[in-house]
């Protein structure tokens, strides 16, 4: 009996370790044996390599550090072990990430949300002082009528309704204002909804924008729809009725992007979440348009189908984050120049904003020295627009 | 190198292992240092001569003690591997004190602090001892007191193994499949608490602290956290260090035993660290005098010994108050109130709550301030008072993270373990129950694994003590 019961025992113990060590085994040499990739789409990021082997790198602890680096990276099936763990984490957001639902065009989606919390007032102040200093150097002595707009994050549409934290956008705002107070405030967020941003991607949507440009180019005073806009200190706010989307959408013709859009936070959120696709605007005017990249020397098109293959679809629109870049309007002998300073959102509204001027000048100072922007851009008479995101303005380091 | 990375699980161990079982049993002990040297090398490349000096001196300490006499043998290993320690981990923090002090300017030595001193240097301090008051052997093989101290498992995170345990294991140990299986279970447990519980914690401890609308609410829901961070994350290091041990043919003793289910500081310091607790004990209380030399002087020994228990956490202020603490509760409890709270059922899990939520609370301050501040805040004495109790940021976390802070509250109880158990005699011994077993690992394993590759926050508490 006692030799029976001894023997089952064993049995269990050789089953037990024969099924997790020929999983662990498997799991070993698929891990020895996996080639190395260079680049994660998902992540949208190289991956780490084998770190140099030497005297020097392995005294100096490099090598191990980096090797932990590459051996979290190169995991056999990354992604579905990111997938495994969005899918299994507890907490409300993973790293930040949440996904929600919305009704969207018609149809019920799921979209992945980032939660850009808290606000960083000091983050916020250093923007403002790359802002003033611009201002001071080219602005205040060349006649420029200099206006401001913030782009609320997509978080500020679904955080809090959702029971997520989200940042305060009044303080935001309000403390970009105490900062820049020589500067014209264009309130757009009346205009903007959860839906005008992609599902899987921090960016908003080109073909939801039609209002928005106008509502800026109206508080510019060179309106080229009927909407009129609210402008700081004025109280005159009129929604955009029906009638007038109809309108809109009638001034321009919306072209799809073949493929699907896997926006930025798709990766993060490493769930199975359905894509975006792509659309843009277009008209005989944003068609004439002549786009100039003066990073890289060349001229490149209003839509840059090119890039849809890239790391970053979204560059579709105005070649994405080039440091300096100008739009000639060969429709419009207004003879006036706009100057937009912006991050990526600014890229995709340009062509809308562009159709109101001659020339319409893209600097974004993540990319370019300040100090250097005399030597390329005419600043004289020129509307200025700072047209930021409320992600890039919280993590302002990056300005220049 | 950590138990919870990929490096370990998945390219150090499957090697050592396969060398390890391969190599003849005479080899086993040859093959264990060398990868232990690899493991301690991959952190600290420069320190593996420090350890290895601080074992050739427990080493010749042993052979003399037969030639020289012993107490001047035993006085001067026992010295020179305190003076290593010392020098290493609390030079700068006396150096900045009687700067503080003095009002001098005596510049910091700035040494980094070698992985794993205070535990290997206990051990080696245990041998030395242990071989003068003739409770053990002197071990002869350079190679097997070298295997004992730097063995990978235990060696910088501890449990402080005594040689008297393992010196019969360190000359022949059995390879069973029970033992195999045990550590295999012992292990991925270990690795679970670590990756999936204290680790997330963690995450949340790290949002408290940067966080700007600290309420009363949220200090007390960090209380709770980071008193089971630091639980999880070192019983899951012992767990793991145990199993692997196993998997080596090694028992290790037991270093946790459910400390939070405790009614009084006494009992919980039976249960909390229980190997560094008897080192204690036995290499510093009882010579001290124990309790045999009247109460005055139990107390004042109680006082120094918390004390020092404290200091070996690290050189920081909060560390002795820390100690000091539980000294003055240990006090305490053994004047008037330990047959109290052991008889009273409430009460005594209100005082342990508030006791260990507070103690983890001044144990993870970063610094004297941060500590009168938090520990502070916890009694609405400070800033906390002048804003609401709950916030939003409190609500957001402890909706987000209430999950896991009640798979921590349970798990840190014996529930889990009684159910198990239970379940287990229900079923019965059927091969049913192993490959259910098995897939619990593999579950832990696959899971660990995502959470390591996608996550950011992988600190092991204990290895800067």
């Amino acid at each position: 009996m006692e030799e029976q019961r001894e023997k089952n025992s064993n049995l269990q113990f050789h089953i037990f370790i024969g099924f997790v060590g020929v999983i662990f085994v498997l799991l070993c040499v698929f891990v020895w044996i996996k080639p190395d990739e260079k680049y994660s789409v998902s992540e949208r990021r190289l991956l780490k390599q084998m770190p140099e082997f030497s005297k020097e790198t392995v005294l100096s602890g490099r090598f191990m550090s980096s090797f932990e680096e590459y051996s979290l990276d190169q995991f056999p099936a990354r992604d579905t072990f990111r997938s495994m763990k969005a899918m299994t984490s507890l907490t409300l957001d993973n790293n930040g990430i949440y996904v929600v639902e919305d009704e969207i065009d018609g149809e019920t989606c799921k979209v992945i949300c980032d939660m850009e919390y808290p606000l960083n007032e000091d983050s916020l102040q250093y923007a403002s002082k790359r802002f003033q200093n611009v201002y001071d150097m080219y602005l205040k002595d060349n006649n420029c009528q200099v206006y401001l707009s913030i782009v609320p994050d997509k978080n500020y549409f679904y955080g809090t309704e959702n029971g997520y934290l989200s940042m305060d956008y009044g303080n935001a705002v309000d403390i970009m204002l105490e900062g820049n107070s020589n500067m014209t405030y264009i309130d757009i967020l009346l205009y903007l909804s959860g839906e005008d941003y992609y599902r899987t991607d921090i960016h908003w949507r080109q073909e939801k924008l039609a209002d928005v440009a106008d509502v800026l180019l109206g508080g510019m005073r060179q309106g080229i729809g009927n909407l009129e806009t609210e402008v700081q200190g004025t109280e005159e706010v009129e929604q955009v009725t029906s009638e007038e989307n109809v309108m809109i959408q009638t001034r321009y013709r919306t072209m799809t992007v073949e493929g699907d859009f896997y926006g930025v936070y798709h990766g993060q959120a490493a769930m199975p979440i359905a894509p975006d696709s792509l659309q843009y605007f277009t008209n005989d005017m944003i068609g004439q348009m002549r786009v100039y990249d003066y990073q890289n020397n060349k001229e490149i098109p209003v839509y840059d189908k090119g890039k849809i293959e890239g790391d970053d679809p979204y560059e579709l629109y105005v070649g994405g984050p080039i440091s300096l870049a100008t739009i000639e309007n060969p429709l419009c002998d207004n003879g006036k120049h706009l100057i937009i300073f912006r991050d990526s959102f600014g890229s995709s509204i340009a062509p809308l904003l562009a159709q109101g001027y001659e020339k319409t000048t893209l600097i974004d100072i993540r990319y370019i020295l300040p100090s250097v922007l005399g030597q390329y851009v005419d600043f004289q008479d020129a509307d200025v627009l700072f047209l930021y995101s409320t992600s890039v303005l919280n993590h302002s380091d990056v300005l220049k | 190198m950590i138990f919870s990375s990929i490096t370990f699980l998945y390219y150090f161990l499957p090697v050592v292992l396969g060398l390890y079982y391969l190599a003849p049993a005479k080899g086993k002990n040859l093959v264990l240092f060398l990868s232990s040297l690899v493991f301690y090398a991959w952190g600290e490349p420069k320190y593996v001569f420090l350890m290895l000096g601080s074992i050739l001196i427990g080493y010749a300490a042993g052979i003399l003690m037969d030639k020289l006499p012993k107490k001047l043998v035993m006085t001067v290993s026992v010295g020179g591997c305190l003076l290593a320690l010392i020098y290493f981990k609390y030079a700068d923090f006396l150096v900045s004190n009687i700067n503080v002090a003095l009002k001098t300017e005596i510049p910091l030595l700035e040494v980094a602090l070698p992985i794993g001193i205070s535990f290997y240097t206990f051990q080696i301090i245990s041998y030395i001892v242990d071989v003068y008051r003739g409770t053990v052997e002197k071990q002869t093989s350079f190679l097997k007191l070298a295997t004992y101290v730097s063995m990978f498992p235990q060696l910088i995170a501890g449990p402080i193994v005594r040689y008297k345990d393992i010196n019969e294991q360190l000359e022949m140990r059995m390879l069973e499949s029970r033992c195999i299986a045990d550590g295999i279970r012992r292990f991925a447990i270990g690795l679970g608490k670590k990756v999936l519980i204290a680790n997330q914690l963690g995450e949340l401890c790290q949002v408290f602290r940067v966080s700007d609308e600290k309420t009363l609410a949220f200090y007390w829901l960090y209380a709770v956290a980071v008193s089971l961070q630091i639980y999880f994350d070192f019983s899951g290091y012992s767990d793991m260090a145990i199993g692997l041990g196993k998997l080596l043919g090694f028992e290790f003793s037991e270093n946790f035993n459910y400390p939070f289910v405790s009614k009084s500081v006494t009992e919980f310091w039976r249960r909390w660290h229980i190997s560094l607790g008897s080192w204690f004990r036995d290499y510093v209380y009882i010579p001290l005098g124990g309790n045999r030399k009247g109460l005055a002087k139990q107390m004042v020994n109680i006082l120094v010994v918390w004390m020092l228990t404290g200091f070996w956490h690290g050189a920081q202020w909060n560390f002795v108050l820390w100690g000091l603490f539980f000294a003055i509760l240990l006090v305490l409890e053994k004047m008037w109130i330990y047959n109290w709270l052991q008889a009273s059922r409430i009460w005594s899990r209100i005082y342990m709550f508030l006791v260990v939520t507070v103690s983890f609370v001044i144990f993870s301050a970063g610094n004297m301030s941060e500590l009168c501040t938090d520990v502070g805040s916890l009694f609405f004495i400070g800033d906390v008072s002048h804003k609401e109790i709950v916030g939003m940021q409190c609500t957001y976390y402890l909706r987000s993270y209430g999950g896991i802070l009640l798979i921590a509250i349970i798990g840190a109880t014996n529930v889990p373990k009684m159910c198990y158990e239970t379940l287990r005699k229900k079923i019965g011994n059927t091969c049913v129950v192993a490959v259910l077993e098995a897939l619990f690992v593999v579950a832990m394993l696959f899971l660990s694994t995502a959470y390591l590759i996608d996550g950011s926050f992988n600190p092991f508490l204990y290895f800067r003590f």
